[in-house]
This record gives structure tokens, C-alpha cells and sequence, in this order.
């Protein structure tokens, strides 16, 4: 178990290092001068400089990225020349010492993802550390809507196969499938936000914390959740109620149905103490791998419904090409995917005999 | 006597016949394949991208009427006919929405449409702008169908012309994604060890970045435009063909057809091209029928965002993106058509590619 648990870490590292070398890469080589696109239109040559000079623009493309794999790296060297770009400032970032050898500090210190370009300079740790739990919030009440309604109502078209209400199901559910997010968002936020008020109570925009009435004090708003935890739960509830109806017809057709039935056992102890247990499997893998696509979906919902979460963090960056908040925000996307991939591999290793550990 | 086909190929094709909903799919894609193709030929504003602008009557209702006097131009243009046809007219004439106009000495004066129904500002031309200085045929009723864009665009026009863009980045991206997944896959799948431990980690690598989040990265490196973004989208998909692909050519290397083409001293390339692709179509066609589908969707997101199609190119995303606000300033169709435009036509790619998976019975 142990060493199945080292592979996964080791497999997960490698995976990670090439997110890592995709994202550089491919921000790197971008068009046009990051130090101009981050001075704005009052630019002096001498700024310029300045600029390439901290961020290592002038630097070759190789040791470019090694200086960022050196900023990720929570161990990491730093040279003791005040001169050299990986000299540690006092400013950068907090690290411990850990030993010096010749002129090179090793340090342990928390992953740096280097500063917005926008935001005078704040660290994208904090920009993302602010939003991310926000849309944590509204991913999980996502999830949560997706999974009870689409289990109910997959069960429901399963047992009535074939008839109106199946093929009602059936059809909501390919419609669902179908429609953009931000099309979905507006929809609803128009319908329920603006034609609806009245009786809904709820508005277009909002965020978990607003402000008061006063404009004092940040109180959380948990009614502004509801719309955007079902626009985001649409497609994964689609995609829920196609596996759970599927996989319990399956399920209804195998002999210890029969078996149950034989006993004596009512139908609805057939449904629920046999069949919907044995259906579950499926759908609970499919789950798992939604969460961190919920993440990156959410950019869409979030931006439409005003949510201060990643997803419209990212907005914001791309119009401001803020591009050290757009890397680090797909890092850590990347991150809790590649995260949440290795513990449902545990999970199912751990519940399941029958999965090989190699 | 009738000689009955009984292939594989013609067995499926039955099975899909009877699939209502496959087939009315397919009807539909058809229809706006072919819409998409002459777009120009059907829309009543045939200038370049549908871009003709009367910002005096912008964001009007569907069925507004007006008249409309044209002031042809001077320059002539050299446009050849199938240019015309496919990629709209260049336009060069003026077109200015009218209330009422009369002739007095040579001279036209007519009254500028005016925003609110108050008075316009009076103008006056010669008539020798016009050939023959027959101006009558330059002075026409115009009906806007689906009403004006907050241009003052023909709403109509610019749907029918936007069908283009989602039909093309469905193409183009299952095409690259086709093409990169076949290679990836099949390397992978047949020749194992490193070769496939290499590409299974592009694999995940490529997996693990979300797709939107990827193709964004991609258009960014790139720069703006819509060639970017069919490259982005193709260059992110290819990664669910190759899986499949890999899966599937390593089940069918241990079948016996393979083994006794491998005894005939056949190539790889010939066993995988000439034996293993064929046996493995169906689950290409179905995959491809989602990435059509998911290929569309990604592409209207990133218009909307203002990072797909850049104006004044008509995308359905972008449109939405351009009047989402309209819709609590009382005319929500301006949003809602190209979406339901956008949702029919995905879902009409759904629909045909579950019904392939039910002729052609493949497991997902």
C-alpha cells in the first residue's frame, strides 16, 4: 500500500512538472513585451528596465524557467549577490534558512507564484488564496445539487423507462448537456434575478459577503448562492442522471435481482437495498473527476452572476492580461485535479480488493 | 429478387434510420450546413460579415420596417461573383434609414430617420448621384426580420452569417484533434513500453489543465483571432481520441486478425491503417460526434469572453456577449436567439452522435 501510495505521489510530481513547463511555455512566448503590457501606456525606457530587470525578462528563455521552477520549488537556491536575479530580497518572499554552501542560500518556503502585474504588486498567493474559497463553496453546493437531484431523477427515469416521464427526463437532460453556461447563467439570472423578483427574492448579481446596508461590515450572503450552485450543477447534473439511469437498468437486469424478488421482497426493498446500492459505483467515479473541471466552469457562472470567486479573478486577468494571475490560477486548478485524481485511485484501492497496486 | 445487403455498415445504417431523433438530427445539421454555406445568399444584408450599420435605428424590435435610401458609390468594385457569394459583398454604398423624402429641382431631400420617432434633420442630394438619375430604385422598404443589433445591423443577417464560425471550428477541431489523437493513440496502443508511458504523460499533462483554462493559454500564445482558437481547440481534444484509440488497439492487438496479418510479415503501418483503424471506426465517429459538440460550446464561451472571433466577424458567443445587458432593458431575444441558435445545434450533435452509439453499439 505504501509503495502503490509512493507511485501515485511520484506519477502525480512528473504530471505536475509538465503542467508546469505547458503553462511557462505558453505564456512565455506570448506576443508583444510583458514589461510594456504591465507599465500600461506612460512608459520610459528606464522603466522598461527596471521591469525586465526584477521579473528576469532579459534573461534566455531556459533560465527563465528554471528561475520559475525555482520560485514554485518550496526548497529552493538563492545566490548571496545582491546583483543576481535570485538573490532573496527582503521584500519577496518569507523563506527559513536552511544551509549555505559558497555563495548559495538553500531556502524552504511556501511555493511563490511571483505578483499580479495589476494589482501594485500584491502576491498571486493572496489573490487566489481570497477568492478560492468562494468558489470551493459554490463548486461543492454545485456538486451536491447535481448528485441528489440527478441519482433521484435518474432512478425515476429508470423505473418508468419508456414512458412520458423517462422521456421528459431524457430530454432535459440532453438540453442541459447543450447549453453554454453563460447562456444558462444569463437565462436564469434574467428569469429568476429580474422577471421573477417579485417572488423569488433574489437578485441578479451578488456575492457570499456583501456589504451591508450600511457599508460597514461584510455579512454573508447565502440566499446569492442559490442561483449560481444550480446554473453550475446543470451539466454534471445532466451527466449524473444519464449515468445513474443507465447503470441501474444494468443493475435491474442481473439475477440477484431476481434472487431479491424471489424472496419475497418488495419491490421498493428490490430498488433500494439492491439495486440503487449496486448502480451508485459508476456514478460516484464520474463524480470525483467533475469537481475540478467545476473549478474552470465556473468562470463563466461566477463572471455573469458577479461572484467573487477564481473563476472571475481569471476574467479580470485576461482583460488586464494580468498574466502571473492567470498561470497561477490554472496551476492550482491543475493542482487540486491531479489532487483529487490520487485520492479517489486511494479511496477505490483502499475500498476495493479487487484493484491491482502496482 | 432483391438482393438483401446484410454489412455491418448497412445493418447500422438501418438501426440509425430508426432513430427518430438521430435522424431529425442529422435533417437539421444539414439544414444549417447549408445555411451556413450561403449565408450570403440568404441574407438580406449581404455586405461583408453582415456589418452594414444604421446606428439611427439601432437595437430595434423584430418586424421593423423603415425606408431606406441607398446613395450608390462612385467606386466601382472588381469583386468576382463567387467572392460575392461566399464571403459577402464589399460594401461601399451609404445606406441611410429615411422617413420621408421629396424632389424639388434636380435635388432629393429627404429626412433622416430619427432615434425616437422625433424630427430628423433635413438633407438634400442631387440626383445625379444616381445612374439614370433614376433615384426610385434606391429608395426601398426595408423589413428587419429578427429586429437590429445595437449597430443597427440586420439581427437576421448576422445570425445566419454567425452559423458559419461554429460550423467551421467544429470542423477544423475534430479534424486536427482526428488527426493528432490517430497518431498519439496509435502509437501508444501498439507499440507499448516507453513510447506509450511518454505519451500517456502528455496525456495527463494535457488532461489535467482544464480545457477552457488550456485553450485560453493556447489563444493567448497565439494572439487573438479565430484561426487561434480553432488551433487551441483542436490541439486540447485530441487528447480523448487518443485515449480511445490507445484503448482500443490494445484490445485488438491480441485479437487473431491482427496476429494472422502479423504471420502474413505485413508492416505495422499497413496492420494498423489497413486492419486495426477500420475495426475501430465506430467509437471515432461517436467520440467525434461529442468533440463537434464540445468544440462549439468551447468556442462560443471564448467569443464571449472577447478572446474568439474578434469583430466585426459575426459568432453567436460574441453576440450574446454584446447585448446580454438588453435584457433587462426590455428586449431579451437579442440574447436569447443566437443562444438558442448555439443550444440547437450542439444539442442536434448530441443527439446524432448518441444515436450512432446506439447503431453502432459502442460501450462508452
Amino acid at each position: 500500500m505504501i509503495k502503490y501510495l509512493l507511485n501515485k505521489l511520484l506519477y502525480a510530481f512528473i504530471t505536475l512538472v509538465g503542467v508546469i513547463t505547458v503553462i511557462f511555455f505558453l505564456f512565455t512566448i506570448l506576443p508583444g513585451d510583458p514589461a510594456k503590457m504591465m507599465l500600461g501606456q506612460n512608459q520610459t525606457a528606464d522603466q522598461v528596465e527596471a521591469v525586465k530587470k526584477k521579473y528576469g525578462f532579459d534573461k534566455p528563455l531556459a533560465k527563465q524557467y528554471l528561475y520559475y521552477l525555482n520560485d514554485l520549488s518550496p526548497i529552493s537556491f538563492h545566490s548571496n549577490n545582491p546583483e543576481d536575479y535570485t538573490f532573496l530580497g527582503p521584500n519577496k518572499y518569507t523563506a527559513t534558512d536552511l544551509w549555505t554552501i559558497g555563495k548559495t542560500t538553500t531556502v524552504l518556503k511556501f511555493p511563490y507564484l511571483r505578483e499580479s502585474f495589476t494589482k501594485q504588486g500584491k502576491k498571486v498567493t493572496q489573490v487566489i488564496g481570497e477568492t478560492i474559497p468562494n468558489t470551493f463553496v459554490l463548486a461543492i453546493s454545485a456538486i451536491v445539487i447535481a448528485i441528489l437531484l440527478g441519482i433521484a431523477l435518474g432512478i425515476v427515469s429508470a423505473l418508468f423507462k419508456d414512458k412520458w416521464i423517462d422521456k421528459l427526463i431524457q430530454v432535459l437532460s440532453t438540453l442541459g448537456m447543450s447549453v453554454p453556461s453563460f447562456f444558462s447563467a444569463i437565462l436564469f439570472a434574467w428569469l429568476f434575478g429580474f422577471v421573477l423578483h417579485e417572488y423569488t427574492n433574489l437578485e441578479m448579481t451578488g456575492s457570499l459577503y456583501e456589504l451591508d446596508d450600511f457599508g460597514e461590515k461584510m455579512t454573508i450572503q447565502w440566499k446569492n448562492l442559490i442561483l449560481p450552485a444550480i446554473v453550475l450543477g446543470i451539466r454534471p447534473l445532466a451527466v449524473v442522471i444519464q449515468l445513474m439511469r443507465n447503470s441501474l437498468l444494468d443493475v435491474l437486469g442481473q439475477d440477484f435481482i431476481r434472487t431479491a424478488r424471489a424472496k419475497g421482497l418488495s419491490e421498493f426493498q428490490v430498488i433500494k437495498n439492491h439495486a440503487v446500492k449496486n448502480a451508485l459505483n459508476p456514478v460516484v467515479t464520474a463524480i470525483s473527476g467533475w469537481f475540478a473541471s467545476m473549478l474552470a466552469g465556473a468562470v463563466f457562472v461566477e463572471y455573469i452572476f458577479g461572484w467573487n470567486g477564481l473563476g472571475k479573478e481569471i476574467v479580470n486577468a485576461l482583460n488586464t492580461l494580468d498574466l502571473p494571475v492567470i498561470m497561477g490560477a490554472v496551476l492550482v486548478i491543475a493542482i487540486v485535479f491531479i489532487t483529487i485524481n490520487i485520492l479517489v485511485d486511494v479511496i477505490y484501492a483502499w475500498l476495493d480488493p479487487r484493484v491491482k497496486l502496482y | 429478387m432483391k438482393i438483401e445487403n446484410n454489412s455491418l455498415t448497412s445493418l447500422a445504417l438501418q438501426k440509425f434510420k430508426r432513430n427518430f431523433w438521430g435522424v431529425f438530427s442529422i435533417v437539421l445539421i444539414g439544414l444549417i450546413g447549408l445555411v451556413s454555406v450561403f449565408a450570403y445568399v440568404f441574407a438580406p444584408d449581404a455586405s461583408k460579415n453582415a456589418n452594414q450599420m444604421h446606428l439611427s435605428i439601432h437595437s430595434k424590435t423584430p418586424g421593423f420596417q423603415v425606408q431606406m435610401l441607398t446613395i450608390p458609390s462612385r467606386q466601382t468594385s472588381n469583386q468576382s461573383f463567387f467572392s460575392k457569394l461566399f464571403f459577402g459583398v464589399d460594401n461601399l454604398d451609404t445606406e441611410i434609414p429615411i422617413s420621408s423624402y421629396s424632389i424639388k429641382e434636380g435635388m432629393l431631400s429627404y429626412m433622416e430617420y430619427a432615434v425616437n420617432g422625433g424630427e430628423g434633420i433635413e438633407k438634400q442630394i442631387s440626383l445625379s448621384n444616381f445612374p439614370n438619375n433614376d433615384y426610385q430604385k434606391y429608395i426601398d422598404t426595408r423589413t428587419f426580420i429578427f429586429g437590429t443589433d445595437k449597430y443597427g445591423r440586420d439581427y437576421l443577417s448576422r445570425i445566419l452569417i454567425g452559423s458559419r464560425i461554429s460550423f467551421f471550428i467544429g470542423f477544423v477541431a475534430v479534424f486536427i484533434s482526428l488527426i493528432v489523437g490517430l497518431i498519439m493513440g496509435s502509437l501508444a496502443g501498439y507499440y507499448g513500453g516507453k513510447i506509450d508511458a511518454v505519451i500517456m504523460w502528455i496525456i495527463n499533462v494535457t488532461w489535467s489543465i482544464p480545457t477552457l483554462l488550456l485553450v485560453i493559454a493556447i489563444t493567448l500564445a497565439l494572439g487573438k483571432g479565430f484561426w487561434q482558437v480553432f488551433i487551441a481547440v483542436g490541439l486540447t481534444m485530441w487528447v480523448e481520441v487518443a485515449r480511445v484509440v490507445r484503448g482500443q488497439i490494445i484490445s485488438a492487438k491480441e485479437m487473431q486478425y491482427v496476429t494472422a496479418a502479423r504471420a502474413l510479415g505485413y508492416k505495422d503501418y499497413r496492420i494498423i491503417t489497413k486492419h486495426i483503424l477500420p475495426n475501430i471506426f465506430g467509437p471515432l465517429i461517436v467520440i467525434s460526434a461529442a468533440n463537434f459538440a464540445a468544440a462549439i460550446l468551447i468556442e462560443s464561451g471564448l467569443s464571449f469572453l472577447g478572446i474568439g472571433a474578434q469583430p466585426p466577424m459575426a459568432s453567436w458567443g460574441a453576440m450574446i456577449k454584446d447585448h446580454y445587458n438588453y435584457i433587462i432593458l426590455g428586449q431579451p431575444y437579442l440574447a436569447l436567439i443566437p443562444g438558442i441558435c448555439i443550444m440547437l445545434l450542439v444539442m442536434a450533435f448530441m443527439l446524432v452522435g448518441n444515436a450512432f452509439r446506439d447503431a453502432l453499439d459502442v460501450k462508452t
